[in-house]
């Protein structure tokens, strides 16, 4: 033990450049993925958060009447009672909805246990000058200005028209709790755990399931367009995360292959002094793990300070929020990932590493037969898996890794046809130019080494190119959502009989009106069994099956229809409505994919919906893709016309987002002639979210700047001692008299014959992944930068020139 | 002393082929010889006949064909390739042409590297006054780098003798030095080998350095004759 340390004290002390490249490698991969990992789950913690904020709950049921006090399951839970009144203050009045809230309530976010029985909440902005006191009804109420305007959102996600709140106790004082008047009840509830949410929600829907004008909805739900947006994000986090981690592991595994080399005859005299072959393996081992521990373990004191920023910047509203579990959960994860990689990636090279390779220590070797190093598919094979279950575990999706996996075996593929060309090439013209044929003997002659690099520059362009297109496509994509053209101002529950004469509205007062989608309430009656392959084989997963469909039945869902599916759905998975509506006899459906990947179904399956008590059997004939980002009304379930005309139904209709002045002008109009419209402006949210894309974008920037400096460091890496080992032999050339410049330009040459292709290659291939991903991953459009192609192709010239100069130097 | 326990290491029958592509190459047949305990031997013969071959196979790194090899009583040829290993480590020392030395490490830790490995508490002390008694001792703390080939080599010598093996096996010494600084090292060589009482086998194209040594032998066609 005593003499490992020493010849581990004494390694570190020898090799400081490649302990340095290491460490520094090391840690801007483990701080990368951390960083990464823990911003991932932050950021649902944050939408999970924020939603049970905005709800104040974990489950609300909504009802048109009065419900009575049932307690269920022994959960606890908080009445509200919501209408829409006129409240003044002076000589100011405005149409408000009150809020009439429970003790206890919220469950999340600020308590409103400040508030008396005699005061109202209200925003600053709710009237333009000051009063003493508000009158709401019959009765008088003092009013507090909501600072931190948290409450005044509580229990409506997305609802941010002008709230005000006061205590349930007071609400008959104002003697608008009349027979008549219009009044929405809630119920809240605080749920533990998902498992009990589930058995509230069906206990809730087997309670109310005649009644159709009770609700149910649970945080997650009201958050849904929310998450879609941050999904986007999350998700090129955790591509971002993988891609990192690829290339740090390319350079980490170069070095130490590199090191190997270099410590051959090292480990050779170790051997023959007597130090076993597994006492060699374990001092390599220490050696990388001792660089690991640390450089990890730096990355790991950073990182606690990054997320604490991040919090403290970002989300300061999220008080009990439990960060250092996760924090050490996801450094093992990256830590194991990091020691793991490595070892898989050196059993197709374990031929080479042969510490007894003593034969070579003894001179006259030509005579002994030496062992051609050869490629094994099967010996890369644990490799390849460790590079599946690492996408998997950085991206969470088994058909994205399978794609990734696939498109980095292709690059492979491509990588090597196009070397063979590029042989090909250089041999067709090499005659002419003495300088292609010193170039072509080095590319053909160490085929092994050069196409390596070749390769590494190409999935490093590859990568390199993803990320960027990606990211430039996301920020455009929820960039444009704050143009005007977007939809922002979303009007709820207009009846049939009023849409002409809404339209008519709009029109004259000049609001533009971008869509009107019909909205029918159904529940689901019967859904399709999901075929188990172990079904029979394991009774636990039948039992599981079981209470998945029990959970699923009754479950209230918004239905709509449409002959066209819409510009922000794009159909991806069979056919589109027939004329008649029908196939089989059963109503033909189109399906959201994601939902229908949720709820275990697909394409040919039959749903039956719950519709008044009228049961309607379906059958799935699409699947369709929903750019969430359009923030269009967008449904899950989508059935031809002909079917739910005669239905019960409301209308959906949206606007653009309006000006300050149009907003208060179009809000008196509702609260004159359309009392009964609901409406939601979601520009604010917007802005939110557009707020904090803009400032994760400085944290993209800056990751990927790390991402790029680390595959320089691999590329500088790979030519480095190749570099040397020329410039060893250009001296010795020199001494003999053939001139210089042919085999300066040789090398340059070579360069150019492995960065130029390998830029073009790499750069194509990323824009059918950055295509696909868009397309089938991010739900976004993908618009293919040409500057950004340009940007990297002359980015590929500049580092040939930077690498021909070093080389002359 | 009876015939047995004159000779520290006998070779009967040796023979060794290599296969070349599709050509079987014989270097090695029928080979005979005894290295006398406490005496020094060297071995001449042409480039690529096979001395190297020879060398690496007494040393147990490599198996022959057909033949044994006795060190003492031990048929080094009958031993597993660990225990082979274990044994050489113990009783053979190497010195290699090319000296190999490991560049970050010290003159004076080069040459107690192999008896840290037995976990010698006393390993630098034994090594830095060897490398004393060669006239390395104001050069213990340089790196290979900064020696001359001489100060390499003497290095290389302290190295293999340090931990006390019987047998000495140097392959070409001094093939790597002129010949005034070959002379001084071999005469560095004989002296420690003589006045420690070791076996040792040299290998060399040098015929003056040849004329100095107890027992001469000559590899010709694959076989060995004494001179």
């Amino acid at each position: 033990m005593t003499f490992n340390l020493k010849l581990l004290w004494r390694e570190f002390k020898g090799e400081k450049f490649l302990t340095f490249n290491l460490f520094f490698l090391l840690f801007i991969l483990t701080l990368v993925m951390q960083v990464l990992l823990n911003f991932s789950s932050l950021s649902s913690n944050v939408i999970e958060g924020q939603s049970k904020k905005l709800l104040g709950a974990d489950l609300v049921l909504t009802s048109r009447f009065l419900l009575p006090p049932q307690q269920i399951l022994g959960l606890e839970f908080s009445d509200s009672t919501e209408l829409y009144t006129m409240a003044t203050c002076g000589k100011g009045a405005k149409l408000v909805r009150l809020k009439a809230y429970g003790e206890n309530f919220p469950f999340y976010g600020k308590k409103l246990d400040h508030l008396r029985e005699n005061e109202v909440l209200l925003s600053k902005d709710l009237f333009s000058s000051s009063c003493q006191s508000v009158q709401i009804g019959e009765s008088s109420f003092s009013p507090v200005i909501d600072k931190g305007e948290e409450n005044l959102f509580t229990g409506n996600v997305f609802s941010l028209a002008p709230t005000v709140i006061i205590k349930s106790a007071a609400l008959p004082s104002t003697k608008l709790q009349v027979f008549g008047h219009l009044a929405t009840y809630k119920r809240f509830f605080k749920v533990q755990n998902e498992k009990e949410m589930h058995e509230v929600e069906e206990k809730l829907g087997q309670l109310y399931k005649d009644d159709l004008a009770i609700t149910v909805k649970n945080h997650r739900e009201s958050s849904q367009q929310l998450a879609a947006s941050f999904n986007s994000i999350t998700s090129f986090l955790q591509l971002l995360n993988f891609f990192s981690a690829l290339i740090s592991l390319v350079g980490v595994i170069f070095l130490l292959l590199n090191y190997y080399r270099r410590r051959k005859k090292m480990f050779g005299i170790l051997f023959f002094g007597g130090m076993e072959k597994k006492s060699i393996y374990l001092f390599v081992f220490l050696f990388f793990l001792m660089i690991l521990l640390s450089s990890s373990s730096l990355a790991l004191f950073l990182n606690f300070f990054v997320i604490k920023k991040m919090i403290s910047l970002y989300f300061t509203s999220l008080e009990t929020m439990s960060f250092l579990a996760p924090l050490m959960k996801n450094y093992f994860l990256t830590f194991s990932v990091i020691l793991l990689g490595p070892l898989l990636a050196f059993i197709p090279f374990a031929s080479l590493f042969r510490p007894d390779d003593v034969m070579s220590l003894i001179r006259s070797i030509e005579m002994t037969p030496q062992k051609r190093l050869s490629f094994s598919f099967l010996k890369s094979l644990p490799f390849l898996i460790f590079i599946f279950f690492l996408a998997l575990f950085c991206i969470r999706s088994i058909t994205l890794a399978s794609l990734l996996l696939g498109v980095l075996l292709l690059l492979t593929a491509l990588s090597y046809g196009g070397y063979q060309l590029l042989l090909l090439l250089i041999k067709l013209v090499k005659k002419k130019f003495f300088s292609l044929e010193l170039t072509h003997r080095k590319l053909s002659r160490l085929q092994g080494v050069n196409f390596f690099v070749f390769l590494s520059f190409t999935v490093a362009f590859f990568l390199f190119s993803t990320l960027v297109q990606l990211q430039l496509s996301i920020k455009k994509e929820l960039s444009s959502n704050a143009t005007k053209e977007r939809p922002t101002f979303f009007f709820l529950d207009l009846q049939e009989e009023q849409i002409s004469s809404f339209q008519k509205m709009m029109k004259e007062s000049g609001f533009p009106l971008l869509d009107i989608s019909p909205l029918v309430r159904a529940k689901l009656e019967e859904v399709p069994e999901k075929k188990s392959f172990f079904k029979g084989l394991f009774s636990s997963l039948n039992k599981r099956e079981e209470e998945r469909k029990k959970f699923f039945k009754k479950r209230g869902v918004n239905l709509s229809y449409r002959q066209n599916l819409g510009e922000s759905n794009s159909l991806i998975k069979g056919r589109p409505f027939s004329e008649t509506g029908y196939e089989d006899d059963l109503v033909e459906i189109s399906v959201e994919q994601r939902y229908a990947k949720r709820m275990g179904w697909k394409l040919g399956d039959e749903v039956t919906f719950d519709i008044m008590g009228e049961m309607i059997k379906s059958k799935i004939i699409n699947l369709r893709r929903v750019f969430w980002n359009s923030f269009r009304p967008n449904f899950f379930v989508l059935f031809p016309p002909g079917i739910l005309e005669d239905a019960p139904k409301s209308f959906v209709a949206v606007s653009s987002s309006l000006a300050q002045e149009q907003k208060k002008s179009l809000l008196l109009l509702l609260e004159k002639d359309w009392p009964n419209l609901s409406y939601v402006d979601i520009s604010e949210v917007l802005e939110k979210l557009l707020f904090f894309f803009e400032k994760i974008s400085i944290f993209f920037n800056f990751m990927g700047i790390t991402v790029i400096i680390c595959a320089l460091f691999v590329l500088l890496g790979l030519l480095w001692p190749d570099f040397q080992q020329e410039r060893k032999s250009f001296k010795e050339l020199e001494l003999i008299g053939p001139p210089m410049h042919h085999a300066l330009k040789s090398t340059r040459y070579r360069l150019m014959a492995l960065l130029i292709p390998s830029c073009l290659l790499g750069q194509i291939i990323s824009g059918g992944l950055g295509w696909y991903l868009s397309a089938h991953y991010f739900d976004i459009a993908f618009s293919y930068n040409v500057f950004l192609f340009l940007g990297i192709t002359v980015f590929s010239f500049i580092l040939l020139f930077i690498f021909s100069l070093a080389h002359k130097v | 002393m009876n015939k047995d326990e004159q000779y520290l290491l006998k070779v009967e029958n040796l023979a060794k082929s290599f296969q070349l592509e599709n050509q079987k190459i014989d270097i090695l047949s029928k080979v005979n010889f005894q290295l006398e305990r406490g005496k020094i031997h060297a071995l001449i013969g042409p480039s690529g006949s096979g001395k190297s071959t020879l060398l690496t196979m007494l040393a147990g790194i490599d198996l022959p064909d057909r033949g044994d090899i006795y060190f003492n009583e031990t048929n080094l040829t009958a031993l597993s390739s660990a225990k082979r290993h274990a044994f050489r480590a113990k009783n053979i020392g190497f010195v290699f042409q090319q000296f190999h030395l490991i560049d970050h490490y010290t003159a004076l830790e080069n040459a107690a590297l192999f008896l840290e490995m037995m976990d010698d508490d006393k390993a630098e002390e034994k090594a830095s006054s060897l490398l004393k008694e060669m006239g390395l001792e104001q050069r213990m703390n340089h790196f290979p780098t900064q020696l001359s080939g001489g100060e390499n080599q003497r290095v290389a010598i302290a190295r293999a003798m340090v931990y006390g093996p019987e047998l000495i096996i140097a392959d070409e010494p001094t093939g790597s030095l002129d010949l005034k600084t070959g002379q001084v090292i071999t005469d560095l060589l004989f002296k420690l080998v003589r006045e420690k009482n070791k076996t040792l086998l040299l290998v060399t194209h040098n015929e003056e350095l040849a004329k100095q040594v107890d027992h001469l032998f000559e590899v010709k066609e694959g076989r060995i004759c004494d001179v």
